[in-house]
């Protein structure tokens, strides 16, 4: 209708005239500007209602075919047993979704129910934008495991959706090619570190260990276990910086000497590395698994757990998806109830599935044959269950940089690793005393 | 008469008023909203902001980061300019020359600079990998390329990138210096050659005169671009290894929309605003100077 109308308008220009006539000057533009903003304003903002349902805002960054329509149907299966809720999905991106949050938070357009990943969690929770739910889920918690992120000052902010891991992917020939025997793993750092070492010497075009180089948000995750199995950590509980430890001084030491028997380079050309049969060890997540199975199914491969400095398993660096409510929300307790749904294990098993890779958040392994009958996946869960997250410290972006130009410098011999760890100490205790 | 003009005037403000909205809210208000954000500590969640005065510049005066990421633009930008600009003239000339397959050099050169910067980002991102083609070249003359591949190490990341960026971008300027050539009169060249000029007596006294104007823009038109480098480093590096390849725009994109420090990032945004300012008005003045003598 009105498309129609301002085209008869601009068709007619008697009608123009008698507007000049009337003194339609360049002066209404910021008027006109006015309504164009409010417009947007009120267009953006979300309806809690609707047909006398109650309307649930839900963004979330599952946007492949695959793992959509799990997540379409999910939402199906919720709205039909809750007939007077309606969920209205976003879909965000990984490149832009970020961005677009905090954009929405600045300006009051912001959903209900929000998928965060797990190192997004303390930014929102830290800043009021996020709804304490430990009550109304506490019978939960102790059924699901890796709750750091959400838990602020005690009180828990999300629930677990989709959790991962990283474990060391090996390629089976070029451990025998090496001299080894089948079924002979390296477990133990200096294990590993010879069997980096042996592979390496195979020849120009095979590297050793697969290192990243520097891109952010990856390196510290690649480096934190090696510090985290040798007993350091970045920030005490109280959260003062522990960087500069003898524990921590080993791991860096170790982790420049795995460099030296490797490829540096960014984690999307490590893995194609590894696909191709030039990397005998790669630290990777469950995309991995299901990217050799698309793109190189008969290679010849295993995962292992992060090697400790002495026995057992290292401890490994967890990633995952934590659905929140926002502080914001007018239907709490609809929202609640959807992310109850959504998080329960036996549908997020179905999420897992559709993508190829993760656990849902429960302790125990989901009965499922695509876990158990997969040896890959079981020792991905084993590792789980021994798997850390980042402090939930909301500098923690400010802080992680510390960590990844620290590493960096170590692997570019800008340094000694008792000098970096000593100036990254400084640096990490400077952010803090700016906190507070 | 006067009738009609105060109409069509108006009628103008009618139909430029589309362009006039786009610019004002999203160009001008951004502008003069960043500015002022200069001056604040922001908290985009929350949604709060402090009045800090000139706090976020004299930080980014001591950020080790920002002063890597201004000395990387500069370095950038003198080091790419001069070759640019000369291989597109002398690309020009010879085109603009009778030279055989000339409809197949313009559009080869042409290609690069009007293909998307991320494709070609990632083209040579495979280009300078460790067993890549121009790995090879160099070993062909007898050069040792780094181990790391030439975007990994410190030393070569930097320079890689600027030649790249002259790969690509000497083909569009090449396309403006063609049009310029072709604008200058037949009859100068035959007054030349009578007068007992040769090739170069023309282009010396012919050709380089009548391209000044043209220079002057590619020179100011490749600065300001020169200076927002990004989507190069965005592709390819990250601004790393060791903040080698770190630039002004990277770093205000890092700042905003990665730590959300608005205010930081504003601040960053315009020191870099006047330092383009200040180079293109030197620019001005150095070329623009001799125009009255001509």
């Amino acid at each position: 209708m009105n498309l129609q109308y301002n085209l008869t308008v601009l068709s007619n220009w008697d009608i123009i005239d008698s507007m000049e006539k009337a003194k339609y000057s360049i002066s209404s533009l910021p008027i006109v500007l006015i309504c164009i903003l409010l417009c947007a304003g009120n267009c953006g903002q979300q309806e809690s209602h609707r047909d006398g349902k109650i309307v649930l805002d839900f963004w979330q960054f599952w946007t492949e075919p695959d793992a959509k329509s799990v997540i379409d149907s999910l939402v199906d299966e919720f709205e039909t047993a809750n007939p007077n809720i309606q969920i209205d999905i976003t879909d965000l991106t990984w490149s832009e979704g970020h961005s677009k949050i905090v954009v929405a938070f600045s300006g009051g357009d912001i959903p209900d129910i929000l998928e965060l990943g797990s190192d997004w969690v303390p930014e929102f929770s830290s800043r009021g934008a996020l709804l304490d739910i430990t009550e109304q889920i506490s019978d939960i918690i102790p059924e699901r495991i890796l709750w750091e992120p959400v838990i602020r000052d005690g009180a828990y902010y999300g629930v677990p959706w989709f959790l991962d891991t990283r474990v060391i992917f090996f390629n089976k020939d070029l451990l025998v090619a090496a001299g080894y025997h089948e079924q002979e793993y390296p477990q133990t750092w200096s294990e590993f570190l010879a069997a980096c070492r042996r592979i390496d010497r195979l020849g120009d075009r095979i590297h050793g260990f697969g290192a990243n180089s520097y891109e952010k948000h990856r390196l510290y995750k690649k480096f934190l276990p090696f510090a985290w199995s040798n007993g350091a950590m970045i920030l005490s509980s109280d959260f003062h910086s522990s960087v500069d430890s003898p524990e921590m001084l080993e791991a860096l030491k170790y982790y420049l000497q795995l460099v030296e028997t490797g490829l540096v380079d960014n984690q999307r050309n490590l893995d194609m590395a590894f696909m191709e049969g030039k990397l005998g060890f790669v630290f990777s997540g469950g995309w991995l698994l299901k990217s050799i199975e698309q793109n190189r199914p008969d290679l010849q491969y295993g995962v292992l757990p992060v090697p400790s400095p002495d026995s057992g398993m290292g401890i490994s660096f967890a990633g995952g998806e934590y659905l929140t409510i926002t502080s914001g929300s007018e239907n709490p307790e609809a929202a609640l109830k959807f992310v109850r749904f959504m998080t329960d294990p036996d549908n997020s098993v179905r999420l897992c599935k559709s993508v190829g890779y993760g656990f849902p958040g429960s302790k125990e392994l989901p009965d499922d044959p695509f876990y158990y009958q997969n040896r890959n996946r079981l020792t991905f869960h084993k590792q789980l269950l021994n798997s850390r997250m980042p402090p939930a410290h909301p500098q923690w972006v400010y802080i992680e940089e510390i960590i990844e130009k620290m590493i960096e410098k170590g692997m570019y011999d800008k340094g000694t690793p008792v000098d970096l760890l000593r100036q990254a100490d400084h640096e990490i205790k400077r952010i803090l005393s700016e906190d507070n | 008469m006067n009738n009609t003009g105060y109409y069509s005037s108006h009628k103008g403000h009618f139909f430029i008023s589309p362009w006039i909205i786009t610019l004002l809210v999203f160009w001008l208000f951004p502008l003069l909203y960043s500015f002022i954000l200069s001056f604040y500590a922001t908290d985009v969640i929350r949604g709060t902001s402090q009045f800090v005065e000139f706090q976020n510049y004299a930080r980014l005066f001591n950020d080790e980061n920002f002063l890597a990421a201004l000395k990387n633009t500069t370095i950038f930008v003198i080091g790419t300019i001069p070759f640019t600009t000369i291989l597109a003239l002398i690309a020009a000339v010879a085109i603009n020359s009778n030279i055989p397959l000339k409809g197949l050099f313009k559009t080869s050169l042409v290609i690069p600079s009007i293909t998307s910067m991320v494709v070609m980002a990632l083209i040579f991102s495979h280009l300078y990998a460790p067993g890549g083609y121009v790995g090879s070249l160099m070993r062909i003359f007898g050069i040792s390329p780094p181990a790391k591949g030439l975007l990994l190490s410190e030393t070569t990341a930097l320079p890689s990138i600027m030649a790249m960026d002259i790969i690509i971008a000497f083909g569009y300027y090449m396309l403006l210096y063609l049009a310029a050539l072709q604008n200058i009169p037949r009859n100068l060249y035959e007054a030349a050659e009578l007068d007992g000029a040769g090739a170069f007596g023309k282009f010396r006294h012919v050709i380089l005169p009548h391209l000044k104007p043209i220079t002057l823009f590619i020179l100011v038109i490749n600065t300001i671009r020169s200076f927002q480098i990004f989507v190069e480093i965005f592709v390819m590096t990250k601004g790393g290894p060791l903040n080698s390849t770190l630039t002004a725009v990277y770093f205000v994109y890092d700042a905003g929309f990665v730590k959300f420090n608005m205010g930081y990032a504003s601040a960053a945004a315009y020191i870099l605003f006047i330092l383009i300012a200040v180079f293109a008005a030197l620019q001005m003045k150095v070329f623009g100077s001799e125009k009255g003598a001509r």
